[in-house]
């Protein structure tokens, strides 16, 4: 369902508010049936706000988009689908190594995904969320300096 | 639970919905702001215009912002998602209960229009919390005005929508033995089986008819002695029957929301000794937004086509 709708009917992540609404019936599914994964949700997103140059806000393709001033380090949804931009070469490496899958919706992209199950899943994706931020806040550095 | 927080909690909650009913007043009060200044009848046209094409409540965009509202009073409570979860249950709960007692609402529509005030609020509270607990919350107050021009926006592009259902039943018998029940038929015994008409939607019970001639009157007769009183306005025998609704009964679940045009009954003989019955109902549906409703209009008219024609089917089907 998630996978058609995202893929299939994206044009309509244009109407504005469509996503969010989207994403909270995304919620409500995964509280009614699925509570471990909504119990990693909330912890991932409770321990990347602990630190200090993060920012929640709400995601224009719905669900929570992590930010860096106005830079994206990537969202989740309500169905505990994490991406994150994490740069071409970093992709094919994380991709490769079986830690992330490509992008749900742009495969060749520089985004990943990543799925939170469980509490199991909260360090795997705060590594991936650390490469993420570092690619982010390095690429900014450099475009500055440059 | 302290005071402080028991206190930002039914802040939230007494907002929301004062913020839906401050919705709902607008809008009756700019409905009838017209009639009540004097306005010239231009002025009035034009006023009236607005009202009905701008300010009529969505009911995607209000309980948003009702959502919204709720999380602003409870942005410094550390609540976790199921949290917000059975408060904005709490919140959204009273909305239907004051409609039903304070604006004698009907009980199937506010069923009916429960799920969407509810995701579509929840949505709002999710949109909030993350609004409300940034570090530029007061910046992010201006969503609330947003919202407003965009429910103004999201009713200025509504227009009625008039639709036909149709639904289409074999019957192993002659179009003439068919016939017999199409123009009116005894009462209906067997109990509904559809759920909205067990937890109180009326359903169709008999119909009577002065004859089978073009200006007769008839009447649909339902369950809790409503009526819808018809008059014939087409009659080809054992092929075709139209009928206009002439008056529509003052219930709840119809006042306001939908209005019935007309009714049809096609027969079409298959040459094989059985008939295809087919019964049409057109209508204009007032309810916001289509797309739900237009849904729900047509499941509720097709279960009273199909329990009317399934009782001409047992009828005809048990003379031969």
């Amino acid at each position: 369902m998630f996978k058609f709708v995202v893929r299939k009917l994206r044009w309509l992540a244009r109407i504005p508010l469509l996503p969010q609404l989207f994403d909270a019936g995304l919620v409500i599914a995964t509280m009614l049936f699925d509570r471990p994964r909504l119990r990693a949700m909330e912890m991932f997103e409770n321990a990347v706000c602990r630190k200090d140059a993060i920012q929640r806000r709400p995601h224009r393709f719905g669900g929570v988009g992590f930010f860096v001033g106005t830079t994206e380090i990537g969202h989740l949804h309500g169905n505990g689908l994490l991406d994150l931009f994490v740069g071409k070469s970093f992709r094919a490496d994380q991709v490769g190594r079986g830690r992330a899958l490509p992008h749900h919706v742009f495969p060749e992209s520089g985004w990943i995904s990543f799925w939170l199950r469980t509490p199991a899943d909260i360090a795997q994706a705060l590594e991936l969320f650390e490469i993420a931020s570092m690619y982010r806040t390095t690429s900014q550095l450099n475009s500055r300096v440059c | 639970m302290t005071g402080g927080k028991w206190l930002r909690i039914t802040t939230g909650l007494v907002a929301a919905n004062l913020l839906g009913v401050a919705f709902c007043l607008a809008f009756v009060l700019l409905l009838q702001l017209p009639d009540q200044t004097g306005l010239p009848s231009r002025a009035q046209q034009w006023f009236y215009g607005f009202a009905v094409l701008a300010i009529w409540p969505s009911l995607v965009l209000v309980p948003m912002a009702m959502g919204i509202a709720a999380a602003y009073f409870w942005r410094s409570l550390s609540f976790n998602l199921w949290q917000y979860f059975f408060w904005w249950i709490v919140t959204s709960l009273i909305s239907p209960f004051g409609a039903y007692f304070a604006f004698k609402e009907g009980p199937v529509c506010l069923l009916i229009g429960f799920p969407i005030l509810f995701v579509c609020g929840f949505a709002g509270v999710l949109v909030g919390r993350l609004l409300f607990k940034s570090k530029t919350a007061a910046i992010n107050l201006s969503v609330l005005p947003a919202l407003l021009i965009a429910t103004l926006a999201e009713g200025k592009m509504r227009q009625n929508q008039q639709g036909v259902v149709e639904d289409r039943l074999l019957i192993n018998a002659p179009a003439t033995a068919v016939w017999n029940y199409v123009v009116s038929f005894p009462a209906i015994n067997a109990a509904p089986d559809y759920w909205l008409n067990k937890v109180g939607l009326p359903s169709p019970l008999a119909t009577t008819c002065q004859g089978a001639f073009v200006g007769a009157a008839r009447e649909c007769i339902f369950t809790d002695g409503l009526i819808f009183k018809e008059r014939v306005s087409e009659i080809r025998p054992a092929r075709l029957l139209t009928f206009e609704i002439v008056e529509q009964p003052s219930n709840p679940e119809l006042l306001g929301h939908l209005t019935l045009h007309r009714g049809q009954f096609q027969l079409i003989e298959n040459n094989d000794g059985t008939t295809t019955l087919i019964g049409r109902s057109w209508y204009t549906l007032h309810m916001r937004p289509l797309w739900y409703f237009d849904w729900w209009t047509r499941d509720v008219t097709s279960h009273v086509h199909l329990r009317v024609m399934e009782h001409i089917k047992t009828l005809s089907e048990r003379e031969r």
